[in-house]
């Protein structure tokens, strides 16, 4: 778990994280969103140990971070954004050099060091010098390094920047399965369709503040006022849009779209096959007819955040 | 594992060090660099053995002329280059970012330094072991105790994990790698060949953060034979060593062993700190305040103990003396005046630089009152770094006060510089200049940021050495000059020095005067206007901080109790 109270971060004279407060449970996968400035890094960097906050209480995995920075470097592993590797190092050797810092038992090392490297598809990469990876296969080399000593918390600060598409698939696989271990993790990025793949939780900051915070479906419940966009297309969309409109417009707000109609609908699945019916028994041609899930974009629109990409 | 087993990993198979011989010691860098190493070495010791023994030379002595030379490559080796890897290697792994990775692993401090400690310059450990079959030959041949040799070598390397954790201290504070490698080379420049003039001033223990005394201590005698007159270099070139190879410490008579090892151990225990300290959190100042102050302390007991036979030892003093005179030898108040002027520079520099690294910019202090604020304390705590440094600078100038006071009380005993010495004002006027500039300094560098602290020393403190010269070269106005020179700190501690020795009653063959004709009749006056005006800024500036913290506090805590909140403990 991950908590932070009335966290905040200075730099001289400007307040990069003010009065933060993040509880983060175990199993969770949450995204840290925000722009660059927003104050994520120093977040991390204080869950990390690596700063200390101007005040506030930070605990990681239960233990005072503050306090007992040394317990919480057993349980955790970090990876920062633009991960920086030893260049003179091969892979293996850069992975065995972290195996012997956290105390991987020599007898399990080099089969542990093996399936880090197969987790992140770098088995080829054994023998050749980390220097000469390439961006998108040195954050994968670091990846392993950060899940080699099995830490129960893990902070990611921009995982999948430089990753190819079937990385981030894999990175997002791999994200989901240690979530399901129970593991609690952080990543925190400014790309939204990339963390909305990840995570089940979210938390979206700006300049220092944490605007919103829990888990994607909460909020968007919490945020949608409890209503589902259901979208109505229509054949022949300009004859028929008076009559949609007037069937519609009872149930909630709409909002034209371009041969169709989305309803802010507030009733359960029940009443949108009874909404359907009724549609098509009146005569309309309904081409389609689906619920649209609010997104991390819709959430961010929906709060005011800005200069999210 | 258990723990117990962790630190048994940590010290034997460290994995940092691990790490630097995997990435320092590939087969190409041991064939490059081994390839150079030992053919140097190889070419200097044939040079040095075989056209010997051509000449005549026995062959014991031709090898024990081998030793000097392969010393030097060793030191080269070790000192330069190991000590230029520690600091780079360090600094470039900072800069990455890699340092974090390290930081963040369960490891102790302890064997994360140890590791950084011997493995960053495991290269140059691998060069040293390339010299050893020619320096086994050359004490083989040589006859040369063995014991001696190992006693020698036990001084070597703690000079060299001296220099060593300089490097590490200087690649934990400096961000660009060669500026960091350049400047611990360059305080290996300066601790073998500036500091050791220092001690001819009576300041001994500067001579022995180096290896110098203990090789003319224990291996000069060995090599007397092959090289005639080495001993009598050996005393010639440090002071204070005796024939026994003892040293005058305070009352007692230390061995040059045992003293360098305590000098080293010292300094090593104190870096060792700092490189905690940044370890821990990189943003720390380099020591707290309460290690400034055992840090400073230390100096001066150091200090003291090295002038105390000098000022209280007729024979070492005239040895001294007679190192500048020549035949004659320096006249006793002359060495005297240099004695106390060497010390106060010693000691303000130790001043200017422990008040440097432990007193707050205005961020810190801000945050730390932040800091205290949210948890409820009416005060910073004394020991952070955001705390003012204002009780630590009143110490370090009180411990100074006494230092002073006590070597002049004992020079004062001895008779042997002055007939007597002037009043008390004239004695500590001195000292107090000192304490006033340090005060003002403390408070500049509290209240303001680095550059108008630079700045304003360099207003105060260069331009008016510049108007003195231009008016003594140019307009012969040597008391005006003098007026502007005396806040010069320097020219402050020479005029009040020369004030007081000038009024003190001199012996027969002393030097009468410390300055020219045109200022001595002014030097009492000159030396109250230096320590007025420093005691005027010291006063006006504290309280100008004093004044900020406090508004500065109302600002934070948004009431306007009066007192105490950024005070000490």
């Amino acid at each position: 778990m991950i908590m932070t109270t009335d966290m905040r971060v200075d730099y001289e004279d400007v307040t990069a994280v003010e009065d933060l407060n993040l509880r983060i449970e175990p199993g969770e996968v949450y995204g840290l969103i925000g722009p660059n400035g927003a104050g994520k890094t120093s977040t991390i960097r204080v869950l990390a140990t690596l700063q200390r906050p101007t005040y506030g209480e930070v605990s990681v995995g239960g233990i005072d971070a503050l306090e007992n920075p040394r317990d919480v470097h057993r349980i955790l592993g970090y990876m920062p954004d633009l991960p920086p590797v030893y260049e003179d190092l091969k892979c293996w050797e850069f992975l065995d050099l972290f195996a012997g810092t956290y105390f991987v038992d020599r007898r399990n090392r080099t089969t542990r060091v093996d399936e880090c490297l197969s987790l992140v598809n770098l088995q080829g990469k054994r023998d050749a010098m980390a220097g000469t990876l390439s961006r998108g296969m040195t954050q994968r080399l670091v990846l392993a390094k950060t899940i080699l000593p099995d830490p129960k918390v893990l902070l990611l600060d921009e995982p999948a920047s430089g990753l190819d598409p079937n990385a981030r698939i894999e990175l997002r696989d791999l994200l989901k399965m240690l979530g399901e271990q129970g593991k609690t993790i952080l990543v925190s990025s400014h790309i939204l369709t990339e963390l909305q793949e990840m995570c089940t939780s979210i938390g979206i900051m700006e300049r220092g503040r944490l605007l919103e915070s829990g888990r994607i479906d909460a909020i968007i419940d919490r945020l949608s006022d409890r209503k589902r966009l259901l979208i109505v297309e229509l054949l022949d969309f300009a004859a028929h849009e008076g009559a949609l409109r007037a069937e519609l417009e009872p149930l909630g707000l709409i909002e034209p779209l371009k041969d169709s109609i989305a309803v802010a609908f507030s009733g359960d699945d029940r009443a949108a096959v009874e909404l359907l019916r009724s549609l098509v028994e009146k005569g309309l041609p309904v081409k389609s007819f689906k619920e649209q899930k609010m997104g991390v974009e819709d959430i961010m629109k929906k709060i005011g955040a800005r200069e999210v990409s | 594992m258990s723990e117990g087993e962790n630190k048994f990993v940590e010290l034997i198979r460290n994995p940092i060090w691990g790490k630097s011989v995997h990435s320092r010691l590939r087969s190409k860098h041991i064939m490059s660099w081994g390839v150079i190493a030992f053919t140097i070495t190889a070419f200097i010791s044939v040079v040095t053995y075989l056209p010997a023994v051509e000449r005549g030379m026995k062959p014991e002595d031709a090898a024990k002329m081998m030793i000097i030379p392969i010393i030097i490559i060793q030191g080269v080796v070790m000192m330069l280059l190991g000590t230029g890897a520690v600091a780079s290697q360090l600094s470039i792994e900072r800069e990455k970012g890699l340092l974090d990775y390290q930081r963040m692993t369960p490891m102790s401090p302890s064997a994360k330094i140890i590791g950084y400690l011997f493995g960053l310059p495991v290269r140059e450990y691998f060069l040293f072991a390339l010299t050893l079959p020619f320096l086994g030959f050359a004490i083989a041949v040589g006859g040369i105790s063995p014991m001696k040799m190992a006693h020698f070598y036990l001084v070597f390397f703690s000079s060299i994990w001296l220099y060593h954790m300089t490097g590490l201290v200087a690649g934990m504070a400096s961000s660009k790698p060669r500026q960091a490698a350049m400047m611990t080379q360059g305080l290996v420049v300066l601790l073998y060949l500036i500091l050791p003039i220092l001690s001819r001033f009576g300041l001994t223990f500067f001579d022995y953060l180096t290896v110098r005394p203990t090789f003319f201590a224990m291996v000069a005698g060995e090599l007397e034979s092959a090289s005639p007159g080495i001993r009598a270099a050996a005393e010639q070139q440090v002071t204070g060593l005796k024939q026994t190879g003892d040293i005058p410490f305070f009352n007692f008579e230390l061995h040059s062993t045992i003293f360098t090892l305590m000098v080293q151990f010292f300094l090593l225990t104190f870096m060792y700190r700092v490189v905690q300290r940044k370890w821990k959190d990189e943003f720390s100042h380099p020591f707290s305040k309460l290690n400034a102050l055992a840090f400073y302390s230390g100096v001066l007991f150091l200090v003291v103990g090295s002038l105390w036979p000098v000022l209280g030892e007729r024979e070492l003093s005239n040895q001294l003396m007679y190192q500048f005179g020549g035949e004659q030898g320096m006249p006793p108040a002359l060495f005297f005046f240099f004695v106390l002027l060497v010390l106060l520079l010693v000691c303000g520099t130790g001043c200017l630089l422990m008040i440097s690294m432990i007193t707050p910019n205005r961020f810190t202090q801000m945050r730390e009152l932040r800091r205290a604020k949210k948890l409820g304390f009416s005060h910073v705590p004394f020991n952070t770094d955001g705390a003012t440094s204002m009780p630590v600078a009143l110490g370090i100038t009180a411990l100074t006060i006494v230092a002073y006071m006590i070597l002049l009380r004992h020079a004062d005993q001895t008779g042997w510089y002055l007939e007597k010495m002037s009043g008390l004002w004239n004695q500590i006027a001195p000292v107090l200049y000192l304490v006033c500039t340090a005060l003002f300094i403390q408070a500049v560098r509290e209240r303001y940021s680095g550059r108008a602290f630079i700045v304003s020393t360099f207003l105060l403190w260069m331009l008016p050495a510049f108007t003195m010269i231009i008016l003594f070269a140019a307009f012969n106005a040597w008391a005006a000059g003098s007026y502007v020179g005396v806040v010069c700190p320097p020219v402050g501690f020479w005029l009040s020095l020369a004030n007081f020795l000038e009024s003190s009653e001199q012996l027969e063959n002393s030097v009468p005067q410390f300055t020219p004709d045109g200022v001595s009749p002014h030097l009492p006056a000159i030396t109250g206007f230096g320590v007025g005006v420093y005691a005027v800024l010291a006063i006006m500036f504290q309280v100008r901080l004093r004044q900020w913290q406090v508004s500065r506090r109302n600002a934070e805590l948004g009431h306007s109790e009066d007192e105490t909140v950024i005070s000490a403990d």
